[in-house]
């Protein structure tokens, strides 16, 4: 192989795709949106509706005028008695947001109903329905004649957090949060997976528009056919890499002059919230009030991710995940002669990729599980799912060293067939391929 | 002095056979045609002489030595299917083929410049290939083909897509490397063009060489020693007058204001023994050997393969 013919493919793949307007959007818009989804959610705590909302409350039992109290943008009335059906008519004109009923019932309790003519204000609804069940909570406590019943509550009542500690290495014990692991873990592996099938895709179209284009032949003249299919593949991973470094820098950038104009006071909200925005991402975490004892838990959790392992680990599987991959696509793109014939010969690549997606999902739940090992070391998966073991560590030194080996081993034996595949695909026109001819493709001493 | 040389070179695909035994020699500093119906084999040869394939059996030769990946470098190939990218500025894509075939940044600018000056076409070195007609973009194409100087150019159908003007300029610059020593293969259905421009020719049909030779020794050879007869008098010759075991009369005619006569001499015997047998008939003023055209050949070559079959 010509490394400098390589050099020269890499070079024209690399500048014809980074100066694409598609790329400058993609790369610029993007930071902008991941900025928006990080500080919008906190942004909108601040922006609560401020209108003064009047509430009506029919309340035989006084509960309502026990416990309801004026908020800063809500105002309660309350009524002895009355019938909802007056309210009915002329409800928009009474400038009530809602008509609140609490009706007794039996079990000696309360039924709460709310009528409006449009959604309830669900902060309200909620107030009202903690504030009333606290009552009618203690009026059934009361109801049993207990002595000193105030004193006794107090002294029961009790709140045990769960503090999760790892043992570190070196025999310290640090304080770790779950779900900080999860949210790391499902990131990096869908990045990845994210990563392969748009710059895998972004490799079949190459490939199809220079069959379409019929220049292919002028190049393998001069080039062998696996050094333009190599050229290509590396090309676009580097153009893979200016963007994924991009979007992390600006993204950082962003985020970094929105706090700096929104002012210190929120800088702490935002970092609050950037775990729950991660959690929220994860499907499972449930949203956790932000303190500073939250904040010392995440800032000692992600302390304990050897990040030098972590970031190597990442890259390695990045680049051997694409490799592999892209080689694949590039075999299918050869023999494809318009983007939309690619599906025949997409699916069976795409389908150990998905999967890889969907064990990874399982994966940052159960990191140690035998599902999760296996497909951590079988190579069409692992670039997924090793990702998302490795942040909760307690991976076994070897069985990473044998999922990289195993994933490089897959890519050399990968573009060995996809390069013989290619050879001959991409001089075919025309021509609609089985699988069968591939396979023969692939036995071909010299194509 | 052959510039290339293939012997016995075989190609199968899929157990059926694309070249058998195909053996050529082209020589250098002429421009060899390359000649068979489609799907003969021309093809898989001239992609085996760019080594975008390899034979099964069989050894190619490139300037009295083995044919080897560097090879690439000195030869020129412009394939029957053939394009230019259509995003990329024509000067950025010739610039890029021209450092493929190994040529220094200064290098290829140097003789890129000095083409698109031959052709006329500077200003199109910013253009992309979807702003120019087709016949345009395969200019393009051909310099892209000849800009690193090759020793032998491999021309595959170079004329289809040009109108009459451009194939002239073509078809001269073709003959213009020659004069510079460059060697030439050409592949073409164009039997006008191969009489033209060819030295030598190779004729391939289902896998086979059926012929190779210096083409006007192949005319001859296939000649039916056929003679056009020019004469002057009042009324045609009756042919029943005339001498059979000579010759044999084919057809007759007028042809600017004499009569015209086609015969065709039997076996064994001389235009002397024509001549001899015509001249007490009539008043004889022109005489011309017919040499079949290239087009006859083939087709006659090409159909009674197929018979034999």
């Amino acid at each position: 192989m010509n490394i400098k013919k390589i050099n020269l493919i890499v070079g024209r793949e690399f500048a014809i795709r980074v100066r694409k307007k598609s790329f400058l959007i993609a790369t610029f818009l993007t930071p902008l949106l991941m900025a928006a989804l990080i500080t919008v959610p906190t942004l909108m705590t601040t922006l609560k509706d401020n209108n003064q909302k009047n509430i009506e409350v029919i309340d035989p039992t006084g509960i309502g005028e026990k416990v309801l109290e004026d908020q800063e943008y809500t105002h309660f009335t309350f009524r002895r008695e009355g019938n909802p059906e007056d309210y009915k008519k002329d409800f928009d004109t009474r400038n009530l947001h809602a008509l609140c009923v609490i009706e007794p019932i039996e079990g000696n309790t309360v039924e709460v109903r709310m009528y409006s003519t449009g959604p309830v204000d669900q902060d309200i609804q909620r107030y009202v329905s903690r504030q009333i069940s606290n009552e009618v909570e203690q009026q059934r406590l009361q109801s049993y004649n207990i002595p000193q019943l105030k004193e006794i509550m107090e002294d029961i009542r009790t709140d045990i957090p769960v503090k999760a500690l790892t043992w570190t290495e070196t025999g310290d014990e640090k304080e770790t949060i779950t779900e900080v692991y999860m949210a790391i873990a499902y990131l990096s592996s869908f990045l990845i997976y994210m990563f392969i099938f748009m710059y895998g895709s972004m490799v079949i179209r190459g490939v199809i528009e220079e069959k379409t284009n019929r220049i292919v032949e002028v190049i393998i003249s001069s080039v062998k056919p696996v050094e333009l299919m190599l050229g290509k593949i590396i090309g676009v991973a580097l153009v893979a890499l200016l963007q994924f470094f991009l979007w992390i820098l600006l993204t950082a950038i962003i985020l970094f002059v929105v706090m700096a104009l929104i002012g210190t006071g929120a800088v702490t909200d935002l970092a609050g919230s950037a775990p729950q925005m991660q959690g929220g991402l994860a499907g499972t975490i449930a949203s956790f009030d932000t303190g500073n004892g939250m904040l010392t838990g995440i800032a000692s959790t992600i302390s304990q991710i050897d990040f030098g392992k972590f970031l190597l680990s990442f890259c390695l599987y990045f680049i051997g995940g694409y490799l592999m991959y892209a080689s694949m696509f590039a075999a299918v793109g050869s023999v494809s002669d318009a983007e939309t014939d690619t599906q025949q010969f997409q699916l069976p690549i795409t389908i150990p990729l998905i999967l890889g997606l969907f064990i990874m999902m399982h994966t940052f739940q159960y990191p140690d599980s035998s599902l999760s090992v296996w497909a951590s070391i079988i190579p069409f998966t692992s670039p997924m799912v090793m990702l998302a073991r490795l942040p909760f560590g307690g991976v076994p030194l070897w069985q990473l060293l044998v999922s990289l080996a195993l994933l490089f081993l897959t890519f050399l034996a990968v573009v060995h067939f996809s390069a013989k595949v290619y050879r001959v695909g991409i001089l075919m026109y025309g021509k609609k391929v089985t699988w069968k001819e591939l396979w023969k493709w692939m036995r071909y001493k010299n194509a | 002095m052959s510039i290339l040389v293939t012997k016995n070179v075989v190609k199968r695909f899929d157990g059926h056979l694309a070249l058998d035994n195909v053996s050529i020699d082209v020589p250098e500093g002429k421009i060899f045609g390359l000649l068979g119906p489609n799907g003969a084999g021309k093809t898989t040869l001239l992609r085996i002489v760019n080594q975008i394939t390899a034979p099964d059996e069989g050894s190619v030769f490139f300037d009295n030595h083995p044919l080897a990946a560097n090879d690439v470098f000195r030869i020129g190939y412009l394939p029957e299917e053939r394009g230019l990218y259509k995003k990329m500025k024509i000067g950025d894509q010739a610039m890029y083929l021209a450092k493929l075939k190994g040529m220094s940044h200064a290098q290829a600018l140097s003789s890129l410049k000095s083409w698109f000056m031959r052709f006329g076409i500077q200003a199109w070195w910013n253009k992309k290939i979807t702003e120019l007609s087709k016949g345009m973009a395969q200019k393009v194409q051909f310099v892209t083909t000849v800009m690193h100087d090759p020793k032998l150019l491999i021309l595959d159908e170079p004329f289809s897509g040009f109108d009459p003007i451009n194939v002239d300029l073509i078809r001269k610059e073709i003959l213009r490397l020659k004069e510079n020593g460059t060697s030439v293969i050409l592949s073409t259905h164009n039997m006008e063009s191969v009489e033209e421009l060819c030295d030598e020719i190779a004729l391939i049909d289902n896998a086979r060489l059926i012929v190779t030779g210096q083409v006007h020794d192949i005319r001859r050879i296939h000649g039916d020693n056929r003679i056009e007869i020019l004469y002057r008098a009042s009324d045609p010759l009756d042919p029943a007058l005339l001498e059979k075991t000579v010759f044999s009369v084919i057809s007759q005619g007028k042809k600017d204001g004499s009569y015209s006569m086609t015969v065709e001499l039997k076996d064994g015997h001389t235009t002397n023994e024509m001549l001899e047998a015509l001249i007490p008939h009539t008043n004889i003023v022109g005489m011309n050997e017919i040499i079949p055209r290239m087009h006859d050949i083939f087709i006659k070559l090409v159909t009674q393969k197929e018979e034999r079959q």
